[in-house]
């Protein structure tokens, strides 16, 4: 097999590989374009079997073999220069004059009596002129696309030239038919040059992925670490609009961010904004499909904004929607006066870049939270620290003002008149020093508690915490369990068991006993602190562990305190993953039950409400204002409405005794 | 080393009225109390005379709790140290210097006696 056989074999396999490619795209995707691209490829076929049927049989010089290579060599500039005006309207003029030329030229190789010799240079003037013509068209509209189009108009522009090249060529044998043999080898070689120009810029995208896409795609992706340092979406989505129109050759794009709040796209135009709802236009519709949309005819495809884009002078759109997994970001609508020669291509491109945005705004997003969680835990850590050096600053005057009280106090005979004095001094600033640390610990942050939780023998810390066995001159009894080792917050344990032990011996009476019991439920550990005192009336029981009750009872005074002591109770609980309860009986008693997860998990840190709000939990149902929680206990048992049926108050909704 | 508990209470504060209060406090229990107001005045007390303890404050002027408690350490002395401070991280300071304990302030006389209890036996 010579040389020229072999390349010439080669041509041909890449033309009918064209062939088949082209035909089958136009099935899938009819419209002009790719009915002219598959003619062309059709023609080149029909040429290339004519010629291989007038070798096999013996048919050379047979007449109807030769009128048809004589129309097919002559349609083939005419069908490239439909191509191009396909991609950009040419004047009538032009069209007018090739269709006329193309047919006259047809008509002379009907008529003009075989062999032609000199009629063929018609064939090869009317194939050189309108064949440059086209070449110029496609270098042309390759300068004014960009991206991938770009690319490919200048591959079938390349091939173009060639072609011309090789039926003048062609048309130069023709004359001379004792040419020389190394004509016919350059005509094969620029033959293969023709096809792989063809190929480059005709194939499918899935074939030339790499060739073609791969430097937008490299691109936009090398832009990524740039896009996300923008402010915002809006930011990335107008980046990316002009890098999406630049890419894919079109004539716009537009990306219509998701507002979620209003349920609406937004979209930048040159005068503000324009707000669509979903499912309206193409690109609504996209988003709300949540797939790509294409459609070479907007007015028809969304007849209801038919007129809107008429006006506009945009027919061809394509949609794709922008989302993540988990979120829906918006939709990304890249368009055009008409639709695009190399349409897979676009598509393609257009739902990468598509993902590209969502990638972009989602890793935005998640920086923006990873910022705002910084900033929470920052703030977090100055209050923090604020809280220690005033916790610092107010306990060192009071440390010099209790001991000299407690020395004069000491040093006063009985009777004086000023001892009384210096009781009441001493009493008011323990009164101080107990509201300070009260308004300490409720303002502290979860992750400041969760560090100081660590193993501890609940049953001890109760113990230590009641005074021991001769706690409140024995009136205290301490039942349970022997030991339930557990992670917890000591000081705040004891805290806890003192205000309800406390709490439990002021309101009842003066030799009654109170029954602490202490035991262990599985992963539980349950606390029990029960009186039988005056009980509490129903009424107050949903107010007990609210916070700041200021009390109508005007004694409240007398038991000092903010109103904090069950509220802190009740957030010792939930510390430790638990809850707090009460039953009450008016005339009868009261018991407190704690629930403490025994080896609760730290919290995560810098709750986001830490900030904002130093007590995460608003109780479920929170009256704004009502008598003081331990004033109340102490109220009026007469006041209760129903004295024989047992209140009762769970916060925030475990399950009480 | 001579017999500990024969030593005086070091009171190391530099608030003077915390310092002064609790010297009173001390010598109403009877016992013997020097003072210092700052790590570097402590430790010239302490060369001069073995206390018996060392009520000290963390957070001072011109060398602070831990200054005079690497300073003890470096010399090889062995002295009962009762962190005394109205810092929240008490306990956690206590075990950086490798303290006894502490006296978290304010603090009632009763818990200054009990801080103090080793040296107790103290006479006069």
């Amino acid at each position: 097999m010579s040389a020229e056989d072999f390349v010439g074999y080669v041509s041909q396999a890449i033309y009918l590989a064209l062939f088949v490619m082209t035909t089958v795209r136009f099935v899938r995707r009819p419209g002009w374009a790719s009915f002219d691209i598959f003619l062309f490829f059709a023609v080149i076929a029909v040429l290339l079997l004519a010629g291989d049927a007038s070798d096999a049989f013996g048919l050379q010089d047979h007449p109807l073999l030769n009128i048809l290579t004589w129309v097919g060599v002559s349609a083939l500039p005419f069908i490239l220069l439909r191509l191009v005006d396909d991609f950009r309207p040419q004047s009538a003029w032009v069209m007018g004059t090739a269709t006329l030329t193309f047919v006259l030229v047809a008509a002379v190789g009907f008529v003009a009596p075989q062999p032609w010799g000199a009629a063929s240079l018609i064939v090869v003037a009317f194939v050189a002129v309108l064949g440059l013509y086209a070449s110029l068209g496609f270098l042309r509209e390759a300068r004014r696309s960009t991206g991938v189009t770009r690319r490919r108009m200048q591959a079938v522009a390349f091939g173009s030239v060639l072609l011309a090249v090789v039926l003048l060529l062609a048309g130069v044998r023709v004359i001379l038919p004792d040419g020389a043999e190394w004509l016919e080898l350059v005509t094969q070689l620029i033959g293969l040059g023709i096809v792989l120009s063809y190929y480059l810029g005709f194939a499918p995208p899935a074939a030339l992925r790499r060739a073609w896409q791969e430097p937008t795609l490299r691109a936009l992706l090398a832009e990524a670490p740039d896009l996300v340092q923008l402010p915002d979406a809006r930011a990335v989505a107008d980046r990316l609009e002009e890098r999406a129109a630049a890419a894919t050759g079109a004539d716009g794009a537009a990306i219509g961010l998701w507002d979620q709040n209003a349920q609406q796209l937004v979209l930048r135009t040159a005068d503000g904004e324009r707000r669509i709802a979903s499912g309206e236009f193409i690109g609504g519709r996209a988003f709300e499909r949540q797939k790509l949309i294409f459609s070479t005819r907007a007015e028809r495809d969304a007849p209801e904004h038919a007129d809107e884009y008429r006006r506009s002078g945009i027919h061809a759109i394509a949609a794709a929607p922008i989302s993540t997994d988990d979120r829906r970001l918006g939709v990304l609508v890249v368009y055009a006066a008409r639709p695009p020669l190399f349409t897979d291509d676009v598509l393609s491109l257009i739902e990468l870049i598509a993902e590209q945005a969502a990638l972009v705004m989602h890793s935005q997003l998640l920086l923006r939270e990873a910022a705002q969680v910084r900033a929470l835990a920052e703030v977090t850590r100055l209050k923090d620290d604020f809280l220690s050096v005033v916790a610092h600053d107010v306990r060192t005057p009071l440390t010099a003002i209790l001991l000299n009280a407690e020395l004069l106090e000491r040093g006063m005979e009985r009777g004086d008149r000023n001892a009384r004095r210096v009781v009441s001094l001493r009493a008011e600033a323990l009164r101080l020093k107990e509201l300070v640390e009260d308004y300490l610990d409720v303002v502290r942050s979860d992750q400041q508690r969760a560090q100081r939780r660590e193993r501890h023998d609940l049953v001890s810390l109760v113990h230590e915490a009641v005074g021991g066995e001769a706690g409140a001159n024995g009136r205290v009894r301490l039942t349970g369990d022997e030991s339930i080792p557990g992670s917890f917050d000591g000081p705040r344990i004891q805290q806890l068991v003192q205000n309800l032990v406390s709490n439990a011996l002021k309101y009842s009476e003066a030799e009654a006993r109170v029954e602490v019991e202490v035991v262990a439920e599985r992963e539980w550990a349950v606390l029990r602190v029960t009186d039988h005192g005056i009980g509490i009336p129903e009424s107050d029981l949903g107010l007990l562990f609210e916070r700041f009750h200021r009390g109508q009872n005007a004694d409240d005074r007398r038991y000092g305190g903010l109103g904090l002591g069950l509220y802190i109770c009740r957030q010792v609980a939930e510390e430790h993953g638990g809850s707090i309860g009460v039953t009450s009986r008016v005339g009868e008693g009261t018991t407190f039950t704690v629930r403490l997860a025994r080896w609760s998990e730290a919290p995560a840190p810098a709750a986001a409400d830490a900030v904002t709000e130093p007590t995460h939990s608003a109780p479920p149902a929170a009256p704004p204002d009502s008598a003081k929680a331990d004033a109340a206990y102490a109220a009026d048992a007469a006041d209760a409405a129903n004295p024989a049926a047992p209140a009762v108050a769970d916060v925030p909704g475990e399950a009480a005794t | 080393m001579s017999d500990p508990v024969a030593g005086p209470v070091l009171v190391v504060d530099d608030d003077p009225a915390i310092r002064d209060a609790v010297r009173d406090a001390l010598e109403a229990m009877g016992m013997r109390v020097t003072t210092a107001s700052d790590g570097v005045e402590a430790l010239e007390q302490v060369l001069a005379e073995e206390p018996c303890i060392v009520l000290l404050d963390m957070r001072m002027p011109v060398m602070d709790g831990w200054g005079f408690a690497r300073e003890i350490r470096e010399r090889g002395m062995d002295l009962r140290v009762m962190v005394m401070t109205a810092a929240a991280d008490a306990r956690r300071w206590a075990n950086e210097i490798g303290a006894m304990g502490v006296v978290p302030k304010p603090f009632a006389l009763s818990e200054l006696a009990s801080a103090v209890a080793p040296c107790a036996d103290q006479p006069g």
